[in-house]
């Protein structure tokens, strides 16, 4: 199996669009890691986070060449949100992961392996619900935020070992529940002006 | 001090608002770790020396929100207004009328929410003394000219709500008398909201087919209304706007129709056409 897929979403303005990402491995030098798709700087650097993260994740890394297709190929990709996604594909291509097509990926990889928090999630989970993709793997941190979006399963993840755990064994893992939270207390005490009749007629202006 | 809790009196946010909210801080990458969905209304003051891009949103690569944007379904409040740079004042124009922003770049356009409530913040002029009863202004006419001209006529023309705010009496400072609390505010607020409700438009995003028929005027707030559009020469958009805070203030005080003295009362807000820009 050298040819492997999975997904992720890129932010465009507010809303975020589904990206599909192949990674092809072949014959040839580990050196060779190309990504395509219009990545920008942070995306093509992300390949030095992966081979790290994999390293010391144990899971080693394949003495061959990589492709990485960011698909559609003419929107322009950015941020750090596919390392995740990135580094499961190429699990997948040396064939620790059997599939990923039902999962949503995002998450910034450090260099141990763990699993940083990214911008835009709410959007990213909204996106994957409208989309039909049920999963929605994302940084543990951004759980909360992502779990916001009711109709797909969140899943707050802490270290690229446990999303592989969690792809061999979906069933061993619990999504995660938004808590209903307080709303805190604001209200403070209004200083007496003479204008306090204007604000109360302000907020109108909503 | 006043604008800080202007927050505190507004209706909470509906579900639909905190995830529009929620979603543009999530997306600007501010939402403080482990947090869901906002709960309180977003209160955005940025610094005088924002740019216009910090403003209304852009930068390199994928165009970032900006404050305009951060403060959907809250408040933006610019202090000490004269002092932000004049093209960054104007980009608000278009974003207070549309209630989003678009950005056109070469590769794409985008569009943010930006709904936003904008209270500002000036002194009379550059010392601050201009009309103080005990301390003396000094600056020269053509100073507070120059620090008042910052803002455009345009820009005055889209705030419907001007107040002066002398210091206070040493007396008032000092006494025991508690006011009226955030809470029972907020009560009068949301029944005014209800009012407003039934009638089926918030009186704000009421369309200008309907304003003349739910601010209707009686013969004496015809005259009030007549008198004061010669008498300070307002324009169309502010006449608009002050049958538009004369039907809000009658809802805050549950009456069915506009009166004169409301009409009277949302003409003396536009105290700043009045008496520092003639």
């Amino acid at each position: 199996m050298a040819l492997f897929r999975t997904r992720s979403a890129a932010i465009y303005g507010i809303e975020a669009n589904i990206i599909d990402v192949e990674v092809d491995m072949y014959n040839g030098s580990p050196r060779d890691f190309v990504t395509v798709g219009m990545p920008d700087t942070a995306v093509r650097e992300s390949r030095e986070r992966i081979k790290s993260a994999l390293l010391n994740s144990g899971f080693g890394y394949p003495k061959k060449a990589v492709t990485i297709n960011l698909a559609p190929a003419n929107v322009r990709k950015e941020g750090v949100g596919f390392d995740l996604p990135m580094a499961i594909g190429i699990l997948g291509a040396m064939g620790l992961v059997k599939s990923a097509d039902q999962h949503l990926l995002v998450g910034e990889l450090s260099l141990d392996g763990t699993l940083r928090p990214v911008r835009g999630v709410l959007s990213i989970a909204a996106c994957a619900r409208q989309k039909g993709v049920l999963n929605v793997i994302v940084p543990a941190e951004n759980a909360s935020e992502a779990g916001v979006t009711e109709g797909v399963r969140v899943f707050g993840m802490h270290h690229l070992a446990e999303v592989v755990a969690y792809l061999q064994e979906p069933d061993r893992f619990q999504p995660f529940v938004s808590s209903p939270h307080q709303p805190s207390e604001t209200d403070q005490e209004i200083p007496d002006f003479q204008d306090v009749r204007g604000q109360a007629s302000s907020k109108r202006a909503l | 001090m006043l604008a800080k809790r202007f927050v505190g009196i507004l209706p909470p946010l509906t579900f639909q608002e905190a995830l529009e909210t929620t979603q543009i801080h999530s997306v600007a990458g501010i939402l403080p770790p482990g947090t869901g969905l906002l709960t309180n209304r977003p209160l955005r003051a940025p610094h005088h020396t924002v740019s216009d891009a910090g403003l209304i949103g852009g930068g390199a690569g994928m165009p970032r929100p900006g404050e305009v944007s951060l403060a959907h379904n809250g408040v933006l409040f610019l202090d000490e207004l004269p002092e932000f740079a004049r093209n960054v004042l104007e980009i608000l124009r278009q974003p207070l009328e549309d209630r989003a922003v678009t950005l056109a770049r070469s590769n794409m356009t985008l569009s943010f929410p930006a709904s936003f409530i904008l209270v500002c913040a000036l002194n009379p002029c550059r010392c601050g003394f201009r009309g103080d009863a005990t301390r003396e202004c000094r600056c020269t006419g053509a100073e507070i000219q120059r620090y008042l001209g910052k803002i455009s006529g345009p820009l005055l023309d889209r705030i419907d709500l001007h107040i002066e705010v002398p210091a206070v009496p040493y007396k008032e400072m000092r006494s025991k008398d508690s006011s009226e609390s955030s809470a029972e505010m907020r009560v009068r607020v949301l029944e005014a909201r209800m009012i407003q409700q039934r009638r089926g438009f918030y009186n704000a995003y009421l369309p200008s087919t309907l304003l003349r028929e739910v601010c209707k005027l009686d013969d004496a707030g015809e005259r009030t209304l007549e008198m004061a559009m010669r008498r300070m020469g307002l324009s169309a958009r502010a006449h608009d706007r002050i049958l538009k805070v004369a039907r809000t203030i009658a809802d805050l005080g549950r009456a069915e129709s506009v009166g004169a003295k409301h009409l009277a009362e949302a003409i003396q807000y536009r105290s700043l056409d009045r008496n520092y820009w003639n």
